[in-house]
């Protein structure tokens, strides 16, 4: 049987897949040449604003017919996770699609959205249609491992400032069920990593304060608080992932060699904190635990979130208004929540600008930072229809 | 007033750097057949392995046919953090009649008190009945390798050995520590596969809940057998298993729950421990931590065999009888760690552990490692007693 030619939206969507942007090394000059490409064929003037070195935010603007209205921001993030490719039933960069599944690190987080943007703006350009407000369609780089080489610092510069953000869209999560999930907020994200030294000594004595009884004591505390807070979710069907604070131990190291009681082991942690809790006295907690693990124990925190910022869901707000009736005029089911991660958007909404985390992907499993990560191709058209109406009704705010 | 020229050498051998990892023993092997020649002992040298030289020493007995002694020691010694040290540990400065140096206390003391009590047992004109045989071995700090290859090597059963002396470890009180059996090494990885996903989530059957698991087993057994220990005068530390948790890894970013987590124990087993019995009991603990954990072994010594500290055996009652002569109060226990003995036990060669320092502090593998210079002096006179008698042990 042959094949039946494939959506070119489609096409350049496998193409984005297989540029290979996982973290710790992305390959961010292929994808930023293919941005321009893209921006080309829209006939839309691209342009790259260094944030670190090697580290560009690549930005494609269709000016509005009122540029000095604030404009509204399609952002979403150029990199990916890594990948255990012995895991996969596809190479996770070669973008195979099986029974109209497209296998592919990235595939739901977050290079469908990228294309999503793009193909609803050429769609509209192609239609003729013109919007009062200005779109910036937006690529960040090193989202997945905290946003310093990328929104994190770019939301600081005059570039940004320049853009004269009135709205933003940015990434969210897939759902299984009918609804599309709707993020106004999000948890604060703290990597926390515990530091715990002891006394070295020979592997064949029994010696006081060691590194590793206070490790042992500190994933225990860690590790039940986390089995509280499931417990809580579990028990309150009211509850989402974004209202309860999740704990995860993520890396552990020490030791020198078999032998050798080491002088330190740490374990390191990724808390997400909902924007109810009161932040100061959560440290108190996480000092206390310490503090009973045993002497000397040290905390560091790479990334410790504290803005608590959230994006008006009422209906008397303008761009809320205009998202959630797009919405409702394609009889979409939407589910509003707080973002149980972190993403780019927080940096956003620290400016005071709204921004809301979606990604048009219902009927479809969680797989973002899992093995064999897929989005259906169906799914993936539908979603660009769905910015084909949420895009126009956001530049056409008054 | 001048040094004693025993304790010079010493410290000259001490000098002689044959720190882990990667030994250059090739100094010492020049030094030890020069002291062996000066001594007037025949000596050999070979290699077991590519650069890990065996040396041997030998002084025939009046009985060459009968089963020989072995008095042995290792070259090399264990790294040190030179910044936590007074003096420069290869320096063997001499600070109030303490000699600093890595090694002085395990153990090339002992090497050089075997030498030192040889000559003076020769030049005094004597003779012993059995050959004796000084045997310096590499790489002992690093696992043995050498010598668990050595003694399946023909110069080994050449050498006839009926008993042996190796190492021991020093004691703050008045007591020599004699060492008739050691417990067995085990270095066990154990290994948590688990569902990966984003750091944000609730997963369940992570890795990061199962290491948890098995950490809490391993470590509430290891507190068990630290209150039996402590609960019960008549043990050492060498009749317990002790466990430390010594390595650990996994995991890639922040942000990521990892697929597999990893921990290290360094398990010491008693010889009294069933290691069946035992190894089923890890696999109990690992397999109740939930799916997809493993272990595997890095290293699993079987040393169980015990030398007799029965009076009707011969060796035993000579060593000890010798040291009764000389007042000294002796501590019978098993050794705590690995040394060479095991290898030699592990052929049915009955082996004793004696490192002949009383009120010292316990400083093998430690910072400012040091031993007294009188402390050694003495031990050459306790190897002067302990060697004739055991060369001088009639056929049985
Ligand atoms: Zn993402
Ligand atoms: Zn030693």
């Amino acid at each position: 049987m042959a094949e039946l030619k494939e959506d070119p939206a489609v096409t350049n969507f496998r193409k984005y897949l297989r540029i290979n942007t996982v973290q710790p090394n992305p390959n961010y000059a292929e994808a930023s040449s293919y941005f321009k490409s893209l921006a080309a064929e829209l006939e839309l003037p691209y342009k790259t604003v260094q944030v670190v070195s090697g580290k560009d935010m690549c930005i494609i603007t269709w000016t509005g017919q009122q540029p000095n209205l604030s404009s509204v921001l399609l952002y979403s993030h150029i990199d990916v996770v890594p990948v255990f490719p012995e895991h996969w039933r596809v190479d996770p960069f070669s973008a195979e699609k099986i029974d109209g599944n497209i296998y592919a690190r990235g595939s739901q987080d977050m290079k469908c959205v990228g294309i999503q943007y793009i193909e609803a703006i050429r769609r509209l350009k192609k239609e003729g249609r013109k919007f009062q407000r200005t779109i910036h369609i937006m690529f960040g780089p090193d989202e997945e491992i905290g946003g310093m080489g990328g929104m994190g610092t770019f939301y600081k510069m005059d570039e940004f400032k320049q853009l004269n953000i009135g709205f933003a869209l940015d990434e969210g999560i897939a759902n299984p069920e009918e609804a599309f999930r709707v993020f106004y907020g999000e948890r604060n994200c703290w990597w926390c990593t515990v530091i715990c030294p002891g006394d070295p000594g020979h592997g064949s004595a029994i010696l006081k304060n060691t590194a590793a009884e206070k490790f042992n004591k500190v994933i225990n505390s860690f590790l039940s608080f986390r089995r509280e807070q499931e417990e809580r979710l579990e028990s309150n069907p009211n509850l989402t992932l974004g209202d309860v604070t999740t704990v995860n131990l993520t890396m552990v190291e020490g030791g020198v060699q078999m032998n050798v009681i080491p002088a330190e082991m740490k374990a390191s942690f990724d808390i997400r904190i909902p924007p109810t809790v009161n932040l100061e006295e959560f440290e108190k907690k996480i000092n206390m635990w310490c503090k009973e693990a045993g002497e000397g124990i040290r905390i560091v925190y790479p990334v410790r979130g504290m803005s608590q910022d959230i994006t008006s869901i009422s209906s008397e707000d303008k761009w809320w208004a205009a998202f959630s009736s797009a919405c409702s005029n394609q009889n979409m089911k939407i589910q509003t929540e707080i973002f149980p991660a972190a993403t780019d958007s927080r940096f956003v909404r620290s400016c005071g600008i709204p921004a809301i985390g979606f990604s048009p992907m219902n009927y479809t499993p969680i797989l973002l930072h899992d093995h064999n990560e897929y989005l259906n191709e169906d799914i993936f058209l539908r979603g660009i229809e769905i910015y084909q109406e949420i895009i126009p009704a956001l530049a056409n705010v008054q | 007033m001048g040094e004693d020229s025993a304790v010079s050498l010493f410290r000259e051998y001490l000098r002689i750097k044959t720190v882990q990892p990667d030994v250059d023993y090739s100094k010492s092997v020049a030094f030890l057949q020069r002291v062996a020649k000066d001594i007037g002992l025949q000596f050999k040298s070979f290699e077991v392995a590519p650069k890990k030289p065996i040396c041997i020493m030998t002084w025939e007995g009046l009985e060459p046919s009968l089963p020989s002694i072995l008095l042995s020691s290792h070259i090399d010694v264990v790294p040190v953090f030179p910044e936590h040290w007074r003096v420069d540990p290869f320096s063997a400065e001499k600070i109030d009649g303490n000699i600093y140096a890595r090694g002085s206390q395990d153990m090339k003391c002992v090497s050089i008190q075997y030498m030192e009590a040889i000559r003076r047992i020769k030049s005094s004109g004597k003779r012993l009945l059995r050959t004796l045989h000084l045997v310096f071995t590499s790489d002992e700090e690093i696992g043995s390798t050498p010598q668990s290859l050595f003694v399946h090597h023909d110069e080994f059963k050449k050498l006839n050995v009926g008993f042996a002396l190796d190492e021991g470890i020093a004691n703050p009180g008045e007591e020599f520590r004699v060492f008739y059996g050691e417990r067995s090494i085990w270095w066990v990885r154990v290994e948590c596969q688990g569902q990966p996903g984003h750091g944000s989530q609730f997963i369940e059957n992570t890795a990061a809940q199962k290491i948890q698991k098995v950490i809490n087993r391993f470590l509430s057994f290891r507190d068990e057998e630290e209150k039996r220990l402590k609960s019960d005068e008549s043990l050492s530390l060498g009749h317990v298993t002790t466990v430390n948790m010594t390595m650990m890894d996994g995991g890639i970013q922040f942000n990521v729950v990892p697929a597999q987590l990893s921990v290290g124990f360094d398990i010491r087993v008693s010889p009294y421990v069933d290691l069946d019995e035992f190894e089923k009991q890890i696999a109990t603990w690992c397999h109740q931590a939930g799916p997809d954990v493993s272990y595997t072994f890095v290293v699993k010594g079987c040393h169980q065999e015990l030398t007799s500290i029965d009076k009707s055996d011969p060796w035993w009652s000579a060593f000890h009888r010798s040291c009764l002569n000389m007042d000294l109060k002796i501590q019978t226990e098993i050794f705590p760690a690995g040394t060479d003995s095991r290898f030699i036990r592990k052929c049915g060669i009955p082996a004793i552990g004696f490192s002949p320092m009383n009120y010292t502090p316990i400083l093998l593998h430690d910072h400012n490692e040091y031993l007294n210079e009188d402390i050694f002096l003495r031990g050459i006179e306790i190897y002067q007693e302990i060697i004739p008698a055991l060369a001088n042990v009639q056929r049985f």
